[in-house]
């Protein structure tokens, strides 16, 4: 199957520290791929690189059916539209979830489809209602923010980002910040659109999430994908020496 | 008439008047003959100026249009007070005072209307010559340095000094008797420069005469030397006090043009001359108690006096009434018109500058947040330049600077600039601190969306930055809305100019103070209410956990 997100030879700098040492990962379309790895190994970035939060130094991303490329040089001002353009198709949900606490949970889900692709408000909240109610909120439509739980309002952030109709979804630990009773809630959400064929990218820690729900685990560390396998395989016999250390900790 | 053709009419008038070398009302009937006949008249005129004269020398300045329009602006500050120009005390809404009458006097012998221009004392020199009137007549003294910057007409009056001192006070009777001792007179005044020249006076500048003659009867001062008129009309009703010894110094009031309008100030001393003859000039001054030997002897007129001092008298029983409290009340229910006149100025004027305030405080701040580097420099200059000057200073440049770029605002517009501009550099700031303190996140989250800087701005960070500076912008507001009363220095009359004209006629600074204070209070107390409504209906607490 072609794949629905390619990366190749991903490069990033902060303040001359590399951070992304040539990444290369492909990501199936309606698969679920969970990145691991240690503190600072780079998953974070590599996930806010793909929809552009951070502009890579080099390299070549294929996502959502758009290519970005970049060789080092000045950012052009086209490039600053391309990717704009792209995060209209690329969702990300982050930690702290960052709903916008001047506006009820409903307000929250329509606004980028209002602002950003100009659609009618009815239209919006139609979508809007349909969305919440899928992540189990349609009876806190006009709840602020600070009004509901972590998971609630991770939930409702997922909601928002689907709003915009995305065809990839990246999450950036999405469930880290929350109590751990709170944890399944979120997850169960994304298992779902797992099941309705959604591309996802996830970073997480929660391993039995990515043994149950994943279909490819991407093992990072130091800037670099060291192994990519089934979760079957990465739980059993992972291959690299690194791989095997970190899962360590967790069995 | 196309306007064209009425400009050209204008010159040819102009023209006529210089070749025939005509008096003013010759002048008038001539404009009306060629208004008439206009195109063949130019012709004729433009042929025999070709002939004679050369390049036309034509002149465009503020005079010919005051020529044009039949009304004669004169500027004066109706604070100034008795007996030069001040509101009449029976009707406060209505100005008198001798140079009322003169200036009367002299537009009816140029077929003029006199129409008064208010302006702050201070500034009379610079409103003439920024165009805002075309004569300034405020008991301007003709001197040496002041002839530098415009012309002055004939003296239509002249007086001296008057030494004024307590009544058990007897050895203050000279100039040479004030060394050592304590003496008030008015700032910029003549008599200020004399009791310098004098040495070893203990000067107190006023700039009003009323607190400089209240501080002598209190004790506060030993003596107060000031110009024979305001002498006679604050210090020598006041029981406590007395005039000391006889007239110090000379001089004239003469009334100010500006240096290129030769014709003008050619008209203005013809009517002077007419009314000096006629005798009107006599009268006026013998009305006001003010006909003097120095006059008697430039108008060489020594006849005895025929007309009473009736305005004067009238003056006096008008301060000096005993009044019962209902008569008081009644009297300052009688300024509260006025007051509300100039409250809805100072409104008018904070509501109008704020809107500004906010909307260009909201460009600057997003300049400097978001603009490429030199924008982003610019803004911060804004910023700190019109924070770190004081805003008396920023009034004065746009009202009287800017016209020299050619830029010349109405005092109105002016000072909604002044103020609005003034403020946006606050406004800025709080937008700016609103907005720093929205999570860095939060602009991401909109950008992952798909948002672009500008719509998250918009639709994001700016409403929940305005919900943190609602409080204190609303602040601001009320302290811009007192800030207001600086106008009056632009000429611009609102509450605080009102309080100040009916104070220096009245002689009441108490009791129409806190009439005036009342009033701001009444005004503003709305806004505090709406502030602090805004501050409860914004704030955040109901969008915290339940």
């Amino acid at each position: 199957m072609h794949p629905a997100v390619s990366i190749y030879n991903l490069r990033k700098s902060f303040n001359n520290v590399p951070v992304l040492q040539g990444i290369d990962l492909n990501v199936a379309g309606h698969e679920l791929t969970v990145l691991i790895g240690p503190s600072g190994c780079g998953k974070s970035t590599l996930l806010r690189c793909l929809n552009l939060l951070e502009i890579f130094d080099e390299g070549t991303i294929q996502i959502a059916g758009m290519i970005m490329e970049r060789d080092g040089g000045p950012v052009s001002k086209d490039f600053h539209t391309q990717a704009r353009a792209l995060r209209t198709t690329v969702g990300m949900v982050f930690q702290s979830f960052n709903l916008f606490p001047h506006l009820t949970v409903l307000e929250n889900v329509i606004c980028a489809p209002q602002v950003v692709k100009k659609i009618a408000k009815e239209e919006a909240e139609a979508t809007a209602r349909d969305l919440l109610n899928k992540v189990g909120l349609g009876s806190h439509l006009h709840y602020y923010p600070l009004q509901l739980s972590g998971g609630q309002q991770q939930r409702a952030a997922i909601a928002r980002s689907l709003a915009m109709a995305p065809k990839v979804m990246l999450y950036d630990e999405p469930t880290s910040a929350l109590d751990p009773g709170l944890v399944d809630e979120v997850l169960n959400v994304m298992k779902a659109l797992h099941d309705e064929g959604m591309t996802q990218i996830v970073v997480t820690h929660e391993m039995r999430f990515a043994r149950e729900v994943a279909d490819k685990i991407a093992y990072v560390d130091q800037g670099r994908v060291v192994e990519v396998a089934p979760p079957e395989k990465m739980f059993s016999a992972p291959e690299d020496e690194r791989t095997r250390k970190f899962l360590k900790k967790f069995l | 008439m196309n306007s064209s053709l009425r400009k050209q009419d204008r010159r040819c008038c102009f023209i006529a008047r210089v070749k025939l070398g005509s008096l003013y009302a010759r002048g008038r009937r001539f404009e009306r003959l060629f208004a008439r006949n206009n195109l063949r008249w130019n012709f004729v005129l433009w042929f025999c100026l070709a002939l004679f004269s050369g390049p036309p020398i034509v002149n465009g300045s503020l005079f010919a249009q005051a020529l044009e329009t039949k009304t004669l602006r004169w500027g004066a500050d109706s604070e100034g007070g008795a007996p030069f120009i001040f509101p009449d005390p029976k009707e406060p809404s209505r100005i008198i005072g001798f140079e009322v009458e003169i200036v009367g006097a002299l537009a009816e012998e140029m077929s003029m209307r006199a129409e008064f221009v208010q302006n702050q004392w201070d500034g009379l020199i610079p409103g003439l010559q920024r165009g805002n009137y075309d004569i300034v007549v405020n008991g301007l003294e003709i001197t040496e340095d002041r002839k530098n910057e415009i012309n002055f007409s004939e003296p239509y009056y002249l007086t001296s000094e008057q030494l004024t001192v307590r009544k058990e006070t007897y050895d203050l009777n000279r100039l040479e008797d004030l060394p050592g001792r304590v003496v008030g007179t008015l700032k910029f005044s003549l008599a200020h420069r004399i009791l310098e020249a004098q040495g070893g006076i203990d000067i107190r500048s006023y700039d009003g005469q009323i607190n400089a003659y209240e501080d002598l009867a209190t004790g506060r001062l030993d003596a107060v030397l000031m110009d024979y008129p305001i002498a006679l009309y604050y210090g020598r009703p006041n029981a406590k006090l007395k005039f000391a010894g006889g007239p110090i110094s000379q001089m004239a009031y003469g009334i100010g043009v500006r240096k290129e309008d030769q014709q003008l100030l050619q008209s203005i001393n013809l009517a002077l001359e007419r009314i000096s003859q006629n005798g009107k000039l006599r009268e006026i001054l013998e009305r006001w108690a003010l006909w003097n030997a120095p006059m008697a002897e430039l108008l060489r007129d020594t006849s005895p006096s025929t007309t009473q001092p009736a305005a004067f008298e009238e003056y006096l029983r008008a301060v000096g009434m005993e009044r019962t409290w209902k008569d008081k009340v009644v009297q300052y229910l009688g300024y509260i018109p006025l007051l509300a006149k100039g409250g809805l100025m100072t409104v008018q004027l904070s509501i109008l500058s704020m809107v500004l305030a906010v909307v260009f405080g909201l460009i600057v701040a997003l300049l400097r947040l978001y603009a490429p580097r030199p924008l982003r420099g610019l803004s911060a200059f804004y910023v700190e330049a019109i924070r770190g000057t004081p805003l008396l200073i920023q009034l004065y440049l746009i009202y009287y600077g800017l016209p020299n770029l050619g830029l010349k605002l109405s005092p109105f517009v002016a000072a909604l600039v002044g103020l609005g501009l003034n403020y946006a550099a606050y406004e800025a700031e709080n937008y700016r601190a609103g907005i720093l303190s929205i999570p860095h996140s939060q602009m991401e989250a909109a950008m992952a969306l798909g948002m672009t800087r500008l719509q998250a701005l918009r639709h994001v960070i700016v409403p929940q930055a305005m919900r943190l500076i609602i409080p204190p912008v609303t602040n601001d507001f009320i302290s811009l809305f007192k800030d207001s009363s600086l106008v009056s220095i632009i000429t611009m009359v609102e509450l605080t100019k009102v309080y100040g004209q009916l104070a220096s006629t009245y002689y009441d600074y108490i009791g129409i103070g806190i009439l005036t204070a009342a009033m701001y209070f009444v005004i503003g107390w709305p806004f505090v209410r709406l502030s602090r409504y805004a501050e409860r209906r914004f704030t955040v607490d109901k969008r915290q956990p339940q």
